[in-house]
Parts: structure tokens; sequence; C-alpha cells
């Protein structure tokens, strides 16, 4: 049960799909992949944590980083989908409200074509 | 073993341990242990009676005490992507969980063999303020230091012990609900205490039935 990362295009944002836990084991390997695809000048990057059960600290300071990184850059990132254990643990950290949440890959979609600033 | 737990592993429990059972897991202090840990987390907390939320609440709590374990023994490698891929000869250090089963909850310790920065956890408040304050700007939001804030919120009691070699252990106590625990009469439970009773009213407990306060006679 190795955590699986896919990176695709779509609607000019690139989607960085996860598929298994975000945990210290794997941090490295997921923050290298945010890295690159946020260190774009102007990239938007959604990730995808549909099929993410599980996120501890560790994960959810990657997610910060690319958060920090993409804003750096004056770029966008996004966070589609959660599931309501992942959501938990970014209430319990107080990163639900600081951290760009969208209920689906579409909307997560739409926001980062249509307003860059929507992470503000 | 543990046919014959004693009764003093800490005060705050001590009336819970009577008839407790324990297990205990020696890891090698790597990352890729602790989904090990987490699994067999959530098959001793439904053994004490927890229902899926709070089992899900234990074995992140649980996996956060680990990886503050891994990360800050002595002899692992304390870099930025510290745990990742972990070299095989990366750290022969141990670190061990025990779970204790309670009359009413679970007991969590994890142990490791000694920490470089031994007491006290380093903590960094920034997630602390990012849940009082509601928001920080995006680059003071913290990406590290959020474990113990993370077990404090989703346990009931948690203790720190630093042994003579700048071991370190982490208690961790949750409680079964009383909603899940049945017709279990929470008297009862602080009556079983070996205190003499009217010392009960020194800690006063706003759940508490009646019975167990002061007597209500008005002079």
């Amino acid at each position: 049960m190795k955590t699986q990362l896919r990176t695709y295009e779509d609607s000019g944002a690139q989607v960085v799909e996860i598929q298994g836990d975000i945990e210290l084991h794997c941090a490295a390997q997921v923050r290298e992949e945010l890295r690159r695809v946020c260190e774009e000048k102007g990239a938007r990057c959604i990730v995808d944590m549909s099929g993410v059960p599980f996120i501890d600290s560790t994960g959810v300071g990657v997610l910060v980083g690319a958060l920090k990184r993409a804003r750096e850059q004056d770029g966008m990132f996004a966070i589609a989908n959660p599931q309501p254990r992942v959501r938990r643990v970014f209430e319990i950290t107080g990163l639900l409200g600081a951290l760009p949440i969208y209920d689906t890959l579409a909307l997560a979609t739409q926001s980062g074509a249509n307003a860059q600033h929507a992470i503000r | 073993m543990a046919q014959n737990p004693t009764k003093s592993t800490a005060k705050s429990v001590a009336a819970d341990n009577r008839f407790s059972e324990a297990l205990e897991l020696r890891i090698p202090a790597r990352a890729e242990w602790v989904r090990v840990v987490r699994l067999a987390t959530a098959g001793v907390a439904s053994r004490a009676g927890f229902a899926y939320d709070d089992i899900e609440d234990i074995k992140l709590a649980v996996a956060e005490a680990c990886n503050n374990a891994i990360l800050h023994s002595v002899g692992a490698p304390e870099s930025e992507s510290a745990g990742s891929e972990s070299t095989p000869d990366a750290s022969a250090a141990i670190v061990t969980i025990r779970w204790q089963l309670l009359e009413n909850g679970i007991r969590i310790s994890v142990s490791d063999e000694g920490r470089l920065d031994p007491p006290g956890l380093r903590r960094r408040d920034g997630s602390t303020r990012v849940a009082r304050e509601g928001k920080l700007p995006t680059e003071e939001l913290p990406e590290s230091g959020m474990g113990l804030l993370l077990i404090e919120s989703l346990m009931d009691e948690v203790e720190h012990e630093t042994g003579a070699h700048a071991d370190t252990t982490l208690h961790m106590t949750k409680r079964v609900p009383l909603e899940n625990s049945a017709s279990e009469n929470p008297a009862s439970q602080k009556s079983a205490a070996p205190k003499p009773s009217h010392s009960a009213t020194a800690k006063p407990d706003p759940d508490a039935p009646v019975t167990l306060g002061a007597p209500r006679t008005s002079r």
C-alpha cells in the first residue's frame, strides 16, 4: 500500500492526485512533487485528495508548504475533495480556514481558472 | 507479559488499572513502521469499546506520538526529509508502544530510548495561534510542530515522562464516552478509588452526582 502520486493537466491547472495516506513515511515524496509543481511561476496546483483516507501533521505541513510556495510564485494552490477524516485534521490543527479547500475537483479547477486571488 | 499489572503506573489512572490488560510492541525507530502501529491501535481500541470516530482519533494520536519519538530519537536522522525513505542502518533505536486496557478506556504509552532534545517536546505555537485567532498570514502558517497539539486535542489526558537517560515516554489516555459504555455509572467508578469517601469533595467534578458531594444540609 504505497502512496501513489499522479500529476496531470486539467483546464490549465496541474492536478496532483494522491492515492493513499499522507504521513511521515511518504511526506518527502509528496513534498517533492508539490514543490516541483508549485515552484513554477504562476503555477496553478490542485491536490486531489479524494483518495487520501489518512493524513498526519507531517502531511498537513507538506500541504501548507506547498501553499506558501505557490503564493511566493504568484501561483494558486487548492485542495479538492478531502475526506471527512482528513478535513477533521485540518480543523484540529486550526488550518481549515487557512487552506483553500473545495468540495470537488471541478470547483477547485474553476476557482483556479477564474479567480487566481481566491486563495488570499 | 502483564498478568500482574502493577497499580502504580500513574496516580491519575491508578483506580482504573486494577483489572487492566496490556500489550506491547517494539518497532525500529523508522517511519515505515508507524502504519503497523496504527493498525494495531485500531484493533486494541476496538476491543476497548470505542466507536469508529474515536478509534480513528486514537490512531492519529498514536501515529503522531510515534512520529515524534522517531524524529527525535537519538541516532535517528534529523533532517528535512527524516523518516522518508530511511536507509536500513539509519537508526538502531527502538520505539516501544504499550496499550493498556482500562475499565473505561485505553491508555497508550509511546517510549523512545533517548532524545537529543528531551523534556517537554519542543513546542511551536504556530498552529495553536491559528486555532485561537482564526487566521494567520499564509507566510506564517506552521509547517511542523503540530503533533503535540493534535495529540492533546484527540486524547483526554496526556502526560510526559522523562527518564534518567533522556528517554521520553508520552502517556495518552482516552475514555470511552459514557453513551457508548452501556449503563456505566460514574459514581461507582469514583467510589472505587482507594481513598476515604470524604475526600471526594476535594476534587469537585461538575458531572458528579450530587450524592458524591458534600451533604446538602442547610444550617
